[in-house]
């Protein structure tokens, strides 16, 4: 009997079993569909996290592991150590393989949210996954020392507006008692969602932070602190003195390796330079861990999939005897048993398969526009791709295996039966 | 040359002390065979080697030519496929296909079956309808039905017109009446006599129930055939 005819009668035989059939379809389905699912949600995570900032090429900041500087520079985890004076970050600037820096001053926050001094280069020269630049939901970059751009988590958790006026508080507790209430900032922007920390930022200039220093030198406000009003703050002469790092662009990344010795030996102040896509990666390797985990309970639950499979058809023999028994007389070989059975499985087996697959891309379909929007995550492959192929292969290939064990069953009756049937 | 030849056939279960011993027995083409014994006698152990199914321990069995006590399990089974036809006492067919697709499977399972069919210049499924309709059964919706609408007299008739399908050489028939009432019994046995013949195929009709076997020509007793079986009763 050719193989065509086997799968048919497979087919005719699941098919007069269908209730049950459906189920053990479903259950390799859903179990596809899981794997896949947290394939795809970690891919997309990686990606996402990886390209967290694209564009620049070096991080530099006062010496410190090039982990711990990406992590405060890019994901706002942790403190700098120490700052990076003024005058290293205009040299840096003056150096001819540099094509632009964008200062990051870190340290204060906003109701728990870290706020972020820079530049106007921020918004040139930051960039995300694939060179994206930052972009305005609403209004406009910080210009005027009391303005402030946030956010978009930042404005959607608050409820901001452009227009409204908050206050930054010194430290980065979540709450504070030292707001500098006396102060306050307008909001003259709302960034665009963008699924890295900058839509939990609150970026305002340089002399921003000054300003909101000023009386703090000691650590505690002094008196003079108190005295001062928003606009006396104005008419000092402020200059920013100690930045947490900045963003670095070269003219050539064939120079990278120049400019970073040059910047690790700078004379008048240790410095460190790092490329951040190497750190990063490093990052992952920690973080990537329960991504891994939860593939291998989802290999896992695919495998529980798969025996129920094995259950159905075992469940199925008994009542089938007589059938084996028919094909038997009919000419079937032990063989041809078998291939029947396991024919069955595979079938089963890849029926379920190609629904999970199918259900993947119907719910990333779906979901991708919330994803997008919400964190800023876009869902890898929108077209079924190798990885697709190779679950739907192996699932194939395990419920092969597994059909052999009904199929060694049914053998056994059949041998043990000879040509009676067992009534 | 007889169609089918055994010759000092012993055969016993695993375990089991012998069951049957068969110093000889024949069956000629075309030949009409009733073979009796009681139930536990042996009657489908001998019918399982004669099938192919099981092996003989010692003897030889020979089937149309061809030596089947040392042929491969596999060529047995093509013989079989491709020679035989089997009836059984109840549920000879697939519950899963019409009854048009029970009758026309032995031909997809043996391409010189189907060659068979396509010589007698028709399809297995206008053979198929052929059958059937000698038969009795030449309703298109018990054509295309399903086997589980059938009674069980229906199904041992569709039973036979899938063991004739493609006119194979010897039909084995396992008690295929003992379900039936006396009325359905008769007519289904002059049916199937009728139609072996028509198909030219031998016929080896086992039974426990003697009154079956004033319609053959020849009647074998397997516990005469058995040697073990006639010693034990001596």
């Amino acid at each position: 009997m050719s193989l065509s005819a086997l799968i048919s009668l497979a087919w005719a035989s699941l098919w007069n079993r269908r209730a049950s059939a459906l189920l053990t379809i479903t259950a390799v389905a859903v179990s596809v569909m899981l794997f896949l699912g947290v394939d795809k949600l970690k891919t997309s995570s990686e990606e996402s996290f990886q390209q967290t900032i694209t564009g620049t090429d070096m991080i530099v900041g006062a010496r410190t592991s090039p982990v711990s500087l990406v992590m405060f520079t890019v994901f706002h985890i942790g403190d700098p150590a120490a700052g990076m004076t003024w005058e290293s970050y205009e040299w840096l600037q003056s150096r001819s393989d540099i094509e632009w820096t964008v200062p990051i001053s870190l340290g204060d926050s906003h109701d728990g949210y870290r706020v972020v001094g820079t530049d106007q280069s921020f918004f040139e020269h930051y960039q995300f996954r694939d060179r994206q630049n930052v972009s305005f939901a609403d209004g406009v970059p910080f210009d005027d020392l009391y303005d402030v751009v946030v956010g978009a988590d930042v404005a959607a958790e608050k409820g901001y507006a452009v227009g409204d006026e908050i206050e930054l508080s010194h430290g980065t507790g979540p709450v504070s008692f030292q707001d500098h209430s006396d102060r306050p900032f307008t909001i003259t922007g709302i960034l665009e969602a963008t699924g890295t920390p900058v839509d939990e930022s609150v970026l305002v200039s340089l002399l921003a932070i000054e300003a909101i220093h000023v009386g703090w030198q000691s650590g505690a406000p002094s008196p003079l602190a108190n005295m001062m009003t928003a606009d006396d703050v104005r008419q000092l002469n402020l200059r920013p003195h100690i930045i947490s790092s900045a963003l670095v662009g070269l003219n050539d990344r064939r120079s990278t390796l120049n400019t970073m010795r040059a910047i690790n030996t700078y004379s008048q102040e240790a410095l460190v330079g790092a490329p951040p896509a190497q750190a990063i990666a490093e990052v992952w390797e920690l973080v990537g861990v329960a991504g891994n985990a939860l593939m291998a309970v989802s290999a896992f639950v695919i495998l529980v999939g798969l025996v129920s499979i094995l259950t159905s058809i075992l469940t199925s023999l008994r009542e089938r005897r007589r059938e084996m028994a028919v094909l038997r007389a009919i000419g079937a070989g032990p063989a041809q048993i078998m291939t029947l059975l396991i024919s069955e499985a595979v079938l089963l087996a890849a029926t379920g398969a190609a629904f999970g697959i199918a259900l993947v891309y119907l719910a990333s379909a779906l979901a991708a526009p919330i994803f997008e929007a919400r964190f800023g995550i876009a869902l890898a492959g929108t077209y079924p791709g190798m990885t697709d192929l190779k679950v739907f292969l192996a699932v194939i290939v395990t419920a092969g295996v597994l059909g052999l064990i009904p199929a060694i069953q049914a053998l056994k009756n059949s041998l043990a039966d000879g040509l009676s049937i067992k009534l | 040359m007889p169609l089918l030849s055994l010759k000092n056939v012993e055969f016993a279960w695993p375990g089991a002390p012998a069951l049957l011993r068969i110093p000889e027995f024949q069956i000629e083409a075309g030949e009409h065979v009733f073979l009796r014994g009681p139930s536990g006698s042996g009657k489908s152990t001998l019918l399982g080697l004669i099938a192919g199914v099981l092996t003989a321990d010692s003897g030889q069995i020979e089937f149309a030519g061809e030596d089947l006590a040392n042929a491969s399990n596999a060529k047995r089974d093509r013989i079989r496929a491709r020679d035989m036809g089997v009836i059984f006492q109840l549920f000879n067919l697939l519950p899963y296909l019409s009854v048009k697709a029970n009758v026309t499977l032995p031909c997809k399972l043996s391409a010189e079956r189907r060659k068979r069919v396509a010589e007698t210049g028709t399809t297995p499924d206008d053979e198929a309808r052929r059958l059937l309709d000698r038969l009795g059964l030449n309703d298109d919706r018990i054509l295309n039905g399903k086997v589980t609408n059938l009674s069980v007299g229906q199904q041992q008739r569709v039973a036979v017109a899938r063991a004739l399908m493609g006119r194979p050489k010897l039909i084995i028939a396992d008690e295929p009446t003992s379900a039936l009432d006396t009325k359905a019994r008769d007519a289904f046995l002059e049916l199937l006599q009728e139609e072996s013949a028509t198909a030219g195929s031998a016929l080896l009709f086992v039974s426990h129930d003697e009154h079956l076997g004033t319609a053959f020509s020849r009647i074998e007793d397997l516990e005469t055939l058995n040697t073990i079986a006639a010693e034990a009763r001596a």
